[in-house]
Formats: C-alpha cells, structure tokens, sequence
C-alpha cells in the first residue's frame, strides 16, 4: 500500500514538473484562455524563443512567461517532427550517392531549383509577397471577424 | 501507410539482369560490367538488410516541408494559368480571414500523427482563373481560384472548401508523396552505390517521373473521403454549417469534371453520400455581417 502512494505521489511530480519548449513557428498566439477564438494576451513570442510551461491542458499549456502566468500558448507553436535521417550506407556509398539518398529540403535546394528554372520567377515573387504582407489573420482583427460572423464554435 | 520499398528495388536488379542478357550484341565488357553491377547490387541490397538501412523514415520537419512547399506553390501557381491577385486585394484578404479561422479550428483538433503546424503559418493564394479548383500543398500554402469563390454561395460553403485542404496539409496527405518517393530514392541509390553512373540516370529519372505522377493523381480516395470527414468536424468547431460542405459538393457536381485539381476527387456523389452517412448538427442562419462580409468579398468579383 505504502509503495502505491510513492507511485501515485511520484507520477503527480513527473506530472507538475515544469517543461521547457522552443518555439517553433512563426505567429504563434498567446491566449488569455486556453483557447484560439478569444482575447490575446498583449505579449509577442518569436521563434527560437525558449518557453516554460506551468500547467498544461490538452494541447494548451500556461506560460511562466511571458505574460506572468496568465497567458496560453497551443502545442502547435512548438510540435515539430524530427527529420528523417536518410544518409546512405558510408561503407559503400559514393558523395553522389549520399546526396542523392540524404537530399532534403532547404533554403539552399530552393535556390537551386529556382536556378534551374527562371521561368517560375513571377510565381515565386507572388509566393513571396503572400509571405510577407499576407499572414494569417492578427489576433485583435481574428476577434472582430469571428464575433461579426458569431463564429468560435460558441466558446 | 503502405509502403513498397522494394518495388524500385527489385525493378533495379531486372533491369541490370536485361543489361546481361544484352551482352551478346555489345561485347564481353559489357557482360562484364553487368555482372558486377549485379554483384554490387546484391552485396549492397544485403549490407542494406543488416544495418536497417530499409527501415529508415524519410520524415520531414516543418522547415523542411515549408521550403518544399513554397516551390511546390509557385510550381502550382504556375500551372494553375492565371494571375494570383495580390495579397492586398480585397478578397485575398477575405480569403485569408476565412482560412484563418478555419486553420484555427484545425490546429484545436489536432491528433496524433498530423503534421506539425506551418513554419510560417498558412498562405491563402486567390488565382484569376475559371476552373472551379483549390488545393492545399506542403507548408500551409493553400490556392483557391476565382473559379471556386465565384461558384460558392456563402461563407459557410467557402470555410468548407478550405476546410477540406487545410485537412489534407494538417493530416499529412500532401506530404506523403513526398516522404515516400523520397524513401524509394534511398533504397534505389543505397543498392546501386557503387554502379555505373548511367544506371544511376535512369533510376533518377524513374523516381522523379514516379513522383509526378503520384503528385498529380492526388491523394487517393481513403485520403479524400478522411479530409470531407475532418472537414467537418473544423467546420463545427469554428462555428460554420457542418452541412455547408456536401452543400457545395452537391453542387459543384457537374462542374467538377471539368478538370483541375477537383477531378482527382471521388464523385461528388460519393463524397455526398459518405457524408450523408454521419447526422451532421445544424446552425442558425449566419449573422447579417457574415453575409454582408460574404457579399463584399467573393460577390464583388462577380
């Protein structure tokens, strides 16, 4: 009975342990509740930035900061998946052929393919200008737009 | 997922077997080449086995998906044939008020096994063209045509349109594709280290004209039957009709055998059927400003 309670007492520490996480994504929205369709908290989080979680619920969790506890962050500000490392067997493998199996996705292969193809260059700059100047919708707007639609899903 | 990863494989090796079988008309050096190359393959197929080289996950990270993504857009944008409207535009930014909401509603359901959320965020491209078309590619880019806002007839039955692409970003069926000719690459150029470069050609050439296929047959009918479902479910959770989209697919019926990306779904008959399967909740009718905001940003292009 008495090892039960260690147990129980030592998954309620594992449980509360404060976790760190890095952002990820650009954007990201800090809530004044743990969730997408309410108030902001008036506070930015950039990418890189290094983040501890207090609490977590579902796939929210409250920050210690920013935002002195009372500010939520979703989980999809930091998921990421791990590249595959596909790299070829070194034993038997020439550079070619590493390159060819390891090849992955970078600012680097886009260059390339953009050299390879000059033609795409307008549909690239569109892309880019979306990129710029058309992110997802800010916060404060988001509010406006879903209380005039009585969207949010009634939360 | 099912995976093939030795379909190539074995493909390889009859193809270096035809190279031996060719050997009386071009002489005993080719003969000989064919021979080790078969060697080669075989030494490499078995070396592979042992250190697990096959089992490896050709996974990619967000940032990884985002720079495949943005050529992928602009590739996608191209072939498209029209202008995209600037992002300023009003129904770009119509557009993009929508999407977020609906991308939103998406991220609170997200499951085990979905994609991270886009790097950047999503993109909503309007493109100046006629075909009734939208997609939803790697990196949260998302093109809808003029065509496709001009044939839907609220913002419920837009949200639903982008409902079922952003479902296909966030559940990985955009990358997978990708991440699976990218696994058939590393198996095919893991066997044949080592042989003649030419092999190599036209191995490379079969991957990448395999890819092309895959990319554009599209996802696959469980693919397109499972985004209508999670569809569905954004819609709900962000507040529009549920019902909004078997609306539109009802209607878009004839006009989907027009071609685009639409045709590479199941009938729409299907789709409303399997929808219809599943008693969806009704809403009450959209505020005056969802429909005003509606009328201003899709109808004035009309």
């Amino acid at each position: 009975m008495r090892s039960r309670w260690i147990a129980v007492v030592a998954l309620a520490a594992v449980a509360a342990a404060p976790e760190t996480v890095v952002v990820k994504r650009e954007g990201a929205r800090v809530m004044k509740a743990p969730r997408f369709f309410g108030e902001a908290c008036a506070v930015v989080i950039m990418p890189g930035q290094r983040v501890r979680l207090v609490e977590q619920r579902g796939s929210w969790a409250r920050l210690a900061s920013p935002g002195d506890g009372k500010c939520w962050l979703h989980e999809s500000a930091w998921v990421d998946r791990k590249a595959g490392e596909l790299v070829g067997n070194p034993a038997t493998a020439s550079q070619r052929d590493v390159e060819l199996a390891g090849r992955g996705f970078s600012e680097a292969e886009e260059q390339r393919f953009r050299g390879e193809h000059p033609d795409l260059r307008p549909d690239f700059a569109i892309v880019e200008a979306y990129l710029v100047m058309a992110p997802e919708t800010p916060p404060a707007e988001l509010a406006r737009f879903v209380a005039d639609g009585r969207l949010g899903g009634g939360k | 997922m099912s995976r093939r990863p030795f379909a190539l494989p074995v493909a390889a090796a009859c193809a270096l077997a035809g190279c031996a079988q060719l050997s009386g008309a071009t002489g005993d050096y080719l003969k000989q080449r064919g021979i080790e190359n078969a060697t080669r393959v075989a030494q490499n197929t078995a070396t592979a086995a042992l250190t697990g080289e096959f089992s490896k996950s050709a996974s990619f990270s967000m940032e990884q998906e985002f720079y495949l993504g943005k050529t992928i857009a602009a590739t996608v944008l191209a072939r498209l044939g029209g202008r995209a409207f600037l992002p300023d535009h009003p129904a770009a930014r119509y557009l993009r008020d929508v999407g977020t909401v609906v991308a939103l509603a998406a991220a609170e359901q997200r499951a085990e096994g979905d994609r991270p959320y886009p790097m950047k965020g999503y993109r909503f491209i309007v493109v100046d063209a006629p075909q009734v078309n939208a997609v939803g590619m790697p990196g949260g880019f998302v093109a809808v045509t003029t065509g496709a806002l001009r044939a839907v007839r609220s913002e419920d039955e837009l949200a639903a349109i982008l409902a079922h692409e952003v479902a296909h970003v966030q559940r990985g069926h955009v990358m997978w594709p990708v991440e699976s000719a990218r696994e058939q690459e590393h198996i095919t150029s893991t066997m044949l280290a080592g042989t003649d470069d030419l092999v190599h050609a036209f191995f490379g050439k079969v991957v990448t004209v395999g890819s092309d296929f895959v990319l554009d047959k599209g996802y696959g009918k469980s693919n397109e039957l499972a985004a209508d479902a999670f569809a569905v479910r954004i819609l709900a959770g962000a507040g529009y009709d549920p019902q909004a989209l078997g609306r539109v697919l009802g209607r878009l019926q004839g006009k989907a055998a027009q071609g685009g990306f639409f045709s590479r779904h199941p009938p729409a008959s299907e789709r409303v059927e399997a929808l219809a399967a599943s008693p969806l909740p009704t809403r009450p009718p959209p505020s005056q400003q969802r429909v005003a905001r509606f009328d201003a940003g899709v109808r004035s292009l009309q």
